[in-house]
């Protein structure tokens, strides 16, 4: 077991090794220089060539990677190019509301999406169903941004009860994780609808209602809770994406989430702080794979780790 | 059993649960926090984009440089109607005979924000400070110019030394970043002093807190009272504060400005000037905005407009107003060339030069014994006159070069578009790859010439390579000449030199942008560069 454990780590290092290699060779070969870019109409070839020394462009490519090597591996990630702040707090100040908009608008599909998609189910072949399937139609085809705008005027504009921009408070939540959510609840009724049609003709629901049982026994306890492992594998996936950053509702709703600071500091070129998302991403998603490897054998004796 | 996906989703579950709990919690406790501080005696104004750092000796972002007058008073003013200099935190200044020397004699009221008094040693430190190499100083080191050292003569008496004399200083001081700043508060933030400027300025707002992506807060600083003579309250500002809130969508921002969220904006798109002007509750501030809007700018050194008279057969072709009517919606006028007409120096034997006239441009490429092929595209000599065109990808800049595209068609001329984003763009065009690109600027001031025309800038904004000592000598003659007539003849020469006689550029338009405001406040005032002077502004009865 320890010995399985230390393994995964050592796996865990090389690959967040090959990750901040592949990512620091990645930004240094984007075309556009990060002084030029700082110094936007004013850019002077003395001042870029002065500002690229003290960000220590200067020197030679191998280098470069070096000290980053260095530094992070002593959990330095630098300071912003751009702002001076240091790249861990910048992403830790910015992380939480992403993570809060992603899980609000997932939790919000996941809501909406399997409730209609069981109604759909379970009644097959009616105005409801065919209602359900439109709706969830529209959600699909309809970009978020464009969906955000029209929830934006219809009830910030027109009526007033909601803000367009900003963060802090509950109100300022609904409208960017409907925008967001709104998609995603449309693909998981489709699916919820369809694994459910599939599991209410199974033979052990026909068994279940044959012994007596009453629908919504079988619809709840029995259909259900199998129809849903689809659902819950899709759901997983979007919500990696999700954490990510949605970078167009973020922008569009003033959200000060990562995936604008992810945007913005690529369109100024500011390496370290690029480095640093890429890195925490990566970091977050190995951490999690080892986890869940790790409490497998914990909660499964069966597993032998050799 | 249990299966590995199981798992994966009971930390997922759990992950959610968690978080979801904690994220309901911070947000109604954050809530709660944002309606208790919302006060109708503050100002909310949208900026699209975060400013990279509020330390004026670092920052490069215009908006950092338009909250910074508001933070950081400088020792000159400039009245945006007389162009006339005023007194600020200095109360007079000289400069030597030999015109090497500026001395400034400063107030001795003034007190930053920490309540440290200001004195000379103040600015001498700010002025050591933008030289020493460590801070890393960006236009605050060009503005400040070539200055050899600062001298305190007392307590209340600063004097710059020059190598040579540097005609644009009172401009630049007025600009706004070369503002005293106490050095206490800047060794007191070391590294974080761009994000916390806590305590250096001396303007009407303080800074209290910048949270980033989100807004930065001002308050007003209560002992204030040395306002320059531009306002009529030279005391503390009516209005408690100001929160700027960094809005990137600007579309959000003119329908902010319908709901009432916003007091002002910082860019409003052509496109909402006339939804919100017809919006009795939103006063339309105008400005003609400095520096060129937009120009063209040809390389000499390479492809079809290596040839002066294509570059001037192209000035015949490009029909201005219809740009400004379509791309700019009227908001801009026409440019003549690299100095605005209400610019000192302009040159006004250029306003009726370059008319647009293609019968004309037609008549140049004949005589230079361009003929039109089969496609319509002229050629000599087995070369076709066929431009690779950088384009930086922005809707006004696109839109403008697609219309050039189809007006130079018509002379002859082909462009080949590339679409760039900023970064790209301006590796591509500082080597010299390009044949022909488009521009703007926001200078302030006619010295703006030498970045644009000097042999130093190569590799820099001067997009049109050109490498001359006359070029040289010119541009940089005009930034030691501080008799004003005799720089004007200066500045002329080079103009007729860029337009008439080289045919550098094709200049578009100069901006014409509107800065809205709420109603609920009165007497805003906007600075020629575009940001809102607040000293006399007050919540309306």
């Amino acid at each position: 077991m320890q010995q399985f454990i230390i393994r995964r780590i050592l796996v865990a290092f090389v690959v967040l090794f090959g990750v901040s290699t592949f990512v620091f060779f990645m930004v240094h070969l984007i075309p556009g220089d990060p002084a030029t870019v700082m110094l936007g109409v004013r850019a002077t070839p003395s001042r870029v060539a002065a500002l690229r020394e003290s960000m220590g462009l200067d020197e030679p490519l191998v280098v470069q990677y070096g000290n980053f090597l260095l530094n992070v591996a002593q959990g330095d990630f630098g300071r912003s190019f751009r702002t001076n702040r240091p790249v861990v707090h910048e992403i830790q100040v910015r992380m939480w509301p992403t993570v809060q908009l992603a899980l609000a608008g997932m939790g919000l599909a996941l809501l909406i999406g399997i409730a209609s998609g069981v109604l759909a189910a379970s009644k097959r072949d009616t105005w409801v169903e065919s209602l359900v399937m439109v709706v969830a139609m529209i959600g699909i085809s309809l970009p978020n941004f464009v969906l955000g705008m029209l929830l934006m005027l219809f009830f910030s504009v027109h009526l007033r009860w909601l803000p367009t921009m900003g963060y802090g408070t509950p109100f300022h939540l609904v409208l960017p994780a409907l925008s967001l959510g709104f998609l995603y609840s449309a693909i998981i009724a489709r699916i919820t609808r369809s694994s459910m049609v599939e599991i209410l003709g199974m033979d052990y629901i026909r068994s279940a209602r044959a012994k007596g049982l009453n629908e919504q026994a079988v619809m709840y306890k029995h259909a259900l809770r199998n129809g849903l492992i689809p659902v819950v594998t899709i759901a997983g996936l979007y919500l990696g994406v999700l954490l990510g950053g949605a970078v167009v509702i973020e922008t569009l709703f003033s959200w000060p989430g990562l995936g604008r600071l992810a945007v913005e500091s690529i369109a100024a070129r500011d390496y370290p702080m690029i480095q640093g998302i890429v890195l925490v991403l990566a970091t977050g998603f190995v951490f999690v794979n080892l986890l869940v490897d790790i409490s497998y054998g914990f909660l499964d004796p069966r597993i032998q780790y050799n | 059993m249990l299966h590995r996906q199981t798992l994966r989703w009971i930390w997922i579950t759990a992950v959610l649960v968690v978080g979801l709990t904690f994220t309901s919690a911070l947000a109604f406790a954050g809530g709660g926090r944002e309606a208790a501080s919302r006060v109708d005696d503050r100002m909310t104004i949208a900026v699209p984009v975060e400013p990279n750092s509020m330390d004026p000796h670092t920052f490069t972002s215009r908006t950092a440089r338009k909250i910074g007058y508001l933070v950081y008073d400088s020792l000159v003013f400039q009245d945006p109607e007389t162009l006339e200099y005023l007194p600020g935190l200095a109360r007079s200044w000289e400069v030597s005979d030999d015109e090497l020397t500026w001395t400034f004699r400063l107030r001795d009221d003034v007190y930053f924000h920490n309540g440290d008094h200001m004195t000379a040693h103040d600015v001498k430190f700010t002025y050591d400070r933008i030289l020493n190499p460590a801070t890393q100083a960006t236009y605050a080191f060009d503005d400040i110019g070539p200055v050899r050292s600062i001298e305190v003569v007392d307590d209340y008496t600063v004097a710059l030394h020059y190598d040579e004399p540097y005609a644009p200083l009172l401009h630049y001081m007025a600009l706004g970043q070369l503002q005293p700043m106490s050095r206490r508060a800047i060794e007191e933030a070391g590294p974080d002093f761009g994000t916390r400027p806590i305590g250096a300025g001396a303007g009407p707002f303080e800074f209290v807190e910048w949270r980033s992506g989100q807004d930065m807060t001002l308050r007003r600083y209560e002992n204030y009272n040395w306002g320059s003579e531009l306002y009529q309250n030279r005391g503390p500002a009516h209005l408690a504060g100001i929160v700027i809130r960094m809005i990137p969508d600007v579309q959000v921002s003119t329908i902010g400005m319908q709901t009432g969220e916003l007091d002002a904006v910082d860019f409003l798109p052509d496109r909402d000037v006339e939804t919100l002007r017809n919006d009795p509750n939103i006063v339309m501030n105008q400005v003609h905005l400095p520096g060129m809007g937009l120009y063209s700018a040809f390389n000499i050194n390479k492809g079809p407009f290596a040839d002066v008279e294509v570059r001037r057969a192209a000035n015949y072709a490009i029909d201005k107003q219809v740009i400004i009517d379509t791309v700019k919606r009227g908001n801009a006028t026409v440019g003549h060339g690299p100095i605005p007409f209400f610019f000192h120096g302009f040159d006004e034997r250029l306003e009726d030069y370059y008319t647009y006239d293609p019968a004309r441009a037609n008549q140049i490429l004949d005589a230079a014994g361009y003929r039109r092929g089969a496609d319509g595209i002229r050629s000599r000599n087995g070369q076709r006159l066929s431009a690779l065109t950088m384009v930086r990808q922005r809707d006004d800049y696109i839109d403008t070069a697609q219309l050039i595209q189809q007006m130079f068609e018509e002379v002859g001329i082909e462009l080949r578009l590339q679409i760039l984003e900023w970064g790209a763009l301006t590796d591509a065009i500082f080597a010299g790859e390009h044949d022909y690109t488009f521009m703007g600027h926001g200078h302030g001031e006619s010295d703006v010439v030498y970045t644009l025309f000097h042999s130093s800038n190569i590799g820099g904004f001067n997009l049109a390579h050109i490498n001359d000592p006359e070029m040289d000598r010119l541009t940089e003659l005009q930034r030691v000449t501080t008799d004003l007539d005799e720089r004007a003849a200066i500045l002329r020469e080079i103009q007729q030199e860029v337009m008439v006689e080289r045919v550098l550029w094709a200049p578009i338009y100069n901006d014409i942008q509107y800065w809205p405001s709420n109603a609920r406040i009165e007497n805003v005032m906007v600075h020629p560069n575009g940001w809102f002077l607040l000293n006399d502004a007050r919540i309306a009865d």
